[in-house]
């Protein structure tokens, strides 16, 4: 049972980390390979602060989402105007500074060793103890990042973000400030990430820098391209296939070595298979046409 | 439909004054001053890379000019982003017609519409407070589909529609951002010629509407039936300006632009 909440509140943080990411990469068309980045910002963040306080979980949390909002800010100020592939070696550029910085900076963060012993998180005086009070909590935040998302695809907000992925120049010729509508879906973007990174702390109450590598940032967009990029309920179901995958694979025997190394076959396995015979991903319609200009 | 930058009496509507640019070596445009009152149709013909499309550009702020200021309503515009400009009053359509292709004709006209404070992100969050502006937004859409004559296209796609419809949707959109200057880049080239008699009609009821429209074309019947001035650009610059029966009747422009 513990087994299994544990992989409740996996997928939880995993399916808030890809939906957060397809705002950028499904709706406006800006693939970024530094969503892992931010989730450790947060994760960071928000255990250092506890490490050194006793604020509470959204405390935490708000303050995990404010400086992924100034990180993203740093990525923005330099790259959002660049386009496609331009844009991904940028976010790929800034996800390998902060996994230096997280492994180097030994004094804050603990370098390779990480952080241990996060002390336990509290919600108005509810103390989180057992994996079934974080995948009840993760369960809320999910619900709450998925609205929150939701309703920004829905609006005039989300609309001018599809404009961007379709034709930029054109929405900017009706009057469209494009660049600060993509700077504002970023640190949107980064900061519900944070949030992951804030339940995944307190969950582990551990935390090092392996969790916030290049690859953790590759699997994330796998998790979108996988689903269904510019669905939202797509990078869901990316989430949980992709991480229950390799857990199904230790019940029938495969030891965890074994899996921990078929899971990155399988990821890399996944990705072209999926693009080649399901372009739209698992879930249909794809986000990701109109960049290719297919009609 | 109401402007942005309603027109002071005695200020050109749009003012151009020195423009140059070059593209290694090559000059584009050179001293290139114009003043275009409102309301009016001017037609901006010459061959091939006389600098035609590079003036829409360079005036509408997708591309840095080397020289020379614009104003609109007699305010400058030289160094603003393409959206300040839009927000000005001036307003560009493309010659490789440019629409968000995936989505519908009717969601083409709202991006149009919308305004920015709607568009904000965290607006986004209280749905509530714009929805009777969206509500709106959607009758105006719909109303602006139905000038050009698109009603019955509104929920197609985009893509799904012909290249005529494609340039009428297009001039929608224009439309939608209710400026009161449009710079059209060839409104009826590659188009059936039952719809450029619509497209030439609808550029008539704009000026009637009080509007500026300057459009770039080669088809010179179509010049000849709605312009009330034409500007002839060669090697970017301005060789002749004057009411279509007068610059058009010059032997050297017939021979050269009027075959």
């Amino acid at each position: 049972m513990e087994y299994l909440l544990h992989i409740v509140v996996v997928i939880e943080i995993f399916a808030i980390l890809a939906i957060s990411l397809d705002l950028v990469a499904g709706q406006a068309g800006l693939l970024s390979l530094s969503h892992a980045a931010f989730f450790g910002i947060g994760a960071y963040a928000s255990a250092l602060l506890a490490l050194h306080g006793t604020a509470g979980y959204l405390t935490e949390m708000v303050v995990a989402m404010a400086t992924a909002i100034a990180a993203s800010l740093l990525v923005s100020s330099s790259s959002i105007r660049l386009h496609g592939e331009y844009f991904l070696i940028a976010t790929f550029g800034f996800q390998l500074i902060v996994f230096s910085v997280l492994n180097n900076w030994t004094a804050v963060t603990g370098g390779p060793s990480g952080l241990p012993g996060i002390p336990g998180a509290s919600i108005f005086g509810w103390q989180l103890r057992s994996a079934l009070d974080f995948a009840a909590v993760g369960a809320l935040q999910l619900a709450i990042v998925y609205l929150v998302v939701r309703l920004m695809v829905r609006s005039p907000f989300g609309r001018v973000l599809r404009a961007i992925r379709g034709d930029e120049a054109f929405a900017q010729s009706l009057g469209k400030n494009t660049v600060g509508v993509k700077v504002a879906a970023f640190s949107a973007s980064a900061a519900l990430a944070a949030s992951a990174g804030t339940l995944y702390a307190f969950f582990s109450s551990y935390i090092d820098p392996t969790s916030f590598t290049i690859l953790d940032s590759v699997l994330i967009l796998s998790m979108v391209l996988i689903g269904g990029s510019g669905t939202l309920h797509g990078p869901l179901i990316g989430a949980v296939v992709l991480v229950t995958l390799p857990e199904l694979l230790r019940q029938v025997g495969i030891s965890g070595e074994l899996a921990g190394n078929l899971r990155q076959l399988i990821y890399g396995a996944a990705l072209p298979i999926v693009i080649a015979f399901r372009p739209k991903g698992l879930v249909g319609r794809s986000g990701l046409d109109g960049r290719f200009g297919a009609k | 439909m109401s402007g942005c930058s309603a027109p002071e009496r005695g200020v050109p509507a749009l003012r151009c004054v020195g423009l140059e640019k070059s593209f290694g070596g090559v000059l584009a445009l050179a001293d290139v001053t114009i003043d275009f009152t409102a309301p009016g149709v001017v037609a901006i013909i010459g061959p091939n890379g006389a600098g035609k499309t590079t003036l829409i550009d360079g005036i509408s702020g997708f591309l840095r000019l080397d020289a020379g200021r614009c104003y609109v309503g007699g305010r400058e515009t030289t160094r603003l982003q393409p959206y300040q400009i839009v927000r000005r009053g001036l307003v560009r359509s493309f010659q490789d017609v440019r629409l968000i292709q995936q989505e519908s004709a009717l969601d083409n006209v709202m991006l149009a519409l919308t305004r920015q404070r709607e568009e904000a992100l965290l607006g986004a969050l209280w749905p509530m407070r714009h929805k009777a502006e969206e509500e709106l937004n959607v009758t105006t859409a719909r109303d602006t589909l139905r000038f050009v004559g698109l009603d019955d296209n509104a929920e197609s796609r985009a893509s799904d529609l012909s290249y005529g419809q494609e340039k009428l949707l297009a001039l929608a959109c224009c439309l939608a951002t209710r400026s009161d200057i449009l710079l059209l880049d060839e409104p009826v080239a590659g188009v059936h010629p039952d719809t450029i008699v619509r497209i030439l009609e609808l550029l008539r009821r704009l000026k009637d509407d009080g509007k500026l429209v300057i459009f770039v074309e080669h088809n010179i019947d179509a010049v000849r039936q709605v312009a009330d001035r034409v500007i002839v650009l060669d090697q970017g610059r301005v060789i002749a300006d004057g009411s279509p029966g007068a610059v058009l009747a010059r032997p050297e422009i017939l021979d050269a632009y009027v075959s």
